[in-house]
């Protein structure tokens, strides 16, 4: 199946699910859904890599840094993250490279997203491939 | 199995007893009436309270101020105390936007003087003047250097540079800068996303409101804020930005790795004793962002000063637009409190609650102590904003303690699905409240009914004589980032 993906209510703050058939994809999908959930516009424009090495103690722990990854790039340095390429994935590690470009004129903010939590984020199997959940502080 | 409010023993009319039981090392207190009980019935907060009843070294009850909701960690609207050697300090009991607080400027003008045309110029000079808004950056980038300084002396920072006069710092809780800031336990990170956000309102709920004074319930303690009824007056919310998010997150990382630390199963709980290597590194990395929020409201206070003086060609002394008080929302602080009739110094983690200490605390300045601290409670743009007195009896019970705000009533989802197809600026204007927001979506976000009445939220602090009523503002102009 093709990745998918979705917001989820929470009290104060937003969640976000995302579905996948591998765990790499599942990653990826995440990766642009934070991305087009906090910046709409074009995608174009020559992509920078960036070496990602994050640690964890399970994938779900892993995804969250990841989003924060993408939090940070954004906020803090006007990067729109728009792939990620997984060279190693397993519960303890993630490395690979995501994608950025900068943000521009044409580009415009959506959600502010300060911050992705480990309140009940998740990542399990769902028929053949993978779903995720995280919330969001906003 | 999330625990049901079935499970809440009635203290009074305002307050209800969530037992110890389970792994709790004690019990919780929640501040409520019926209505708001409604409300916690439909979230996760009394399982969070349990889980911060469960954190070694708790001083005290659990605490739940009546605008309380389901957070990280701890709830939204959650206050606990714990022991500086036994107990804990949890970044999941601060919260992500580190100091995010309030503060409220009386003036000299007349709210019934700005009706019409300017109120809505100076608004929309307001909107045009002070950045606001997701990713909106401040009126300077601040290197290295400046960033440290605005970390180790918070608002001071601004006001030695003309932008505030020490008055304001002494209307600010902590004088408007926490002790023991480190900026060297701050990330490369937490600065970057830092460096050019000093002196803006951020998004989300964070606002500037112009508000009038519409009832005055305590004159003693009003006269002493220098608050009167038909007066402009200035609520400013706001916090840490990024920095402050991303000190949080750098900890609650460093301290889920540490093996030293206390790990409850709900990651966002993640604890260290104070005074272990990380204990010590995150106060000081804490109190550096808060020290960056109390600079943050004393730049936009002085963007205000100038926009407000330029758009109504007054000066600064007809202005008049002195600090009413700052408090901080999400800090955790060493203070001193009468535990069982003994003093005794117990870290306080506040996380969207209000320091409210009562008449005579020697950390109150000399106008309002015979009084008691202003209790600065914001509601949401379309109803009003009230400001209470902290109370002897606030220390006794919540380690003075008060609710911040009104508290959500819905997500930020349900919101925006109700908003869809209103005009909602149309809506409030109907009501003679102009807005101006950077985006529909906070707008639809932010909207009255997402949250609970405020004033339902202020009768519980009133009625359990925990902060009382001084008086209560309605808004005439809102910005929101």
């Amino acid at each position: 199946m093709a990745a998918r993906h979705g917001t989820l209510t929470h009290t104060a703050d937003l969640g976000l699910w995302v579905e996948a058939d591998s765990l790499p994809e599942l990653m990826a999908a995440a990766v642009e859904a934070l991305s087009r959930l906090m910046t709409a516009g074009p995608r174009q424009g020559e992509i920078a890599w960036l070496p990602v090495d994050l640690e964890g103690r399970d994938y779900a722990e892993l995804l969250v840094e990841l989003l924060n990854e993408v939090v940070y790039r954004l906020d803090g340095e006007g990067l729109i993250s728009v792939a990620l390429e997984v060279a190693e994935l397993s519960p303890v590690r993630l490395a690979g490279r995501l994608g950025v470009i900068p943000r521009g004129p044409g580009h415009e903010a959506g959600e502010p997203v300060k911050a992705v939590t480990y309140h009940q984020a998740s990542v399990t199997p769902l028929g053949a491939g993978w779903r995720a959940r995280v919330i969001m502080d906003v | 199995m999330p625990i049901s409010i079935d499970v809440l023993q009635q203290v009074d009319a305002y307050r209800w007893r969530l037992p110890r039981h389970g792994e709790m090392l004690t019990e919780g207190l929640v501040l409520a009436d019926a209505d708001l009980l409604a409300h916690l019935a439909k979230d996760g907060t009394l399982d969070q309270l349990y889980g911060v009843a469960c954190l070694p070294g708790i001083v005290g009850p659990a605490l739940a101020m009546p605008d309380a909701h389901q957070g990280y960690g701890f709830p939204i609207g959650g206050v606990a105390a714990f022991d500086p050697v036994e107990g804990v300090v949890s970044p999941g009991g601060v919260g992500y936007d580190i100091n995010c607080g309030v503060r409220l400027l009386r003036s000299k003008l007349a709210a019934a003087d700005l009706t019409g045309q300017p109120l809505t110029r100076l608004i929309d000079a307001l909107a045009a003047g002070v950045p606001a808004g997701v990713g909106e950056g401040g009126p300077q980038r601040l290197g290295d250097p400046d960033l440290r300084r605005v970390m180790e002396l918070g608002a001071a920072w601004a006001v030695g540079r003309g932008w505030g006069s020490p008055a304001d710092l002494e209307f600010c809780e902590a004088g408007g800068a926490l002790q023991g800031a480190d900026p060297d336990a701050v990330s490369q990170r937490a600065m970057q996303r830092g460096r050019d956000q000093a002196g803006s309102l951020g998004a989300g709920n964070h606002f500037l409101e112009l508000g009038e004074v519409v009832q005055v319930y305590d004159a003693q303690a009003a006269q002493a804020f220098g608050l009167t009824e038909g007066q402009l007056v200035v609520w400013i919310h706001s916090g840490s930005r990024g920095l402050g998010h991303q000190v949080c997150d750098d900890y609650l990382r460093i301290l889920g790795r540490d093996p030293q630390a206390i790990h409850p199963r709900d990651r966002q709980l993640v604890a260290t004793r104070p005074a272990s290597e990380n204990g010590r590194a995150y106060l000081g990395a804490m109190a550096a962002a808060a020290n960056f929020a109390f600079n943050n409201r004393q730049m936009l206070t002085m963007r205000l000063r100038d926009i407000t003086g330029q758009s109504l060609g007054l000066g600064p002394a007809a202005l008049g637009l002195g600090l009413v008080y700052d408090v901080a929302h999400n800090v955790a602080k060493l203070e001193t409190h009468q535990v069982q009739g003994r003093p005794r110094p117990v870290w306080v983690h506040r996380k969207g609650a209000t320091r409210a200490l009562g008449p005579g605390h020697p950390e109150l300045p000399d106008r309002y102590r015979a009084v008691g601290q202003p209790v600065l409670v914001p509601g949401d743009m379309g109803r009003a904003s009230y400001v209470l007195k902290g109370t002897a009896l606030a220390e006794e019970q919540t380690f003075a303690s008060s609710a911040h705000g009104a508290g959500r009533a819905m997500s930020r989802t349900q919101a925006k699905k109700l908003g869809q197809g209103r005009r909602l600026e149309q809506e409030l204007l109907a009501q003679h409240i102009l807005v101006r927001a950077k985006s529909r979506a906070t707008l639809a976000e932010e909207m009255p009914e997402a949250y609970k009445d405020v004033a339902t939220v202020v009768g519980v602090m009133h009625g359990a004589g925990l902060a009382t009523l001084v008086a209560r503002t309605r808004p005439l102009a809102v910005i929101k980032g």
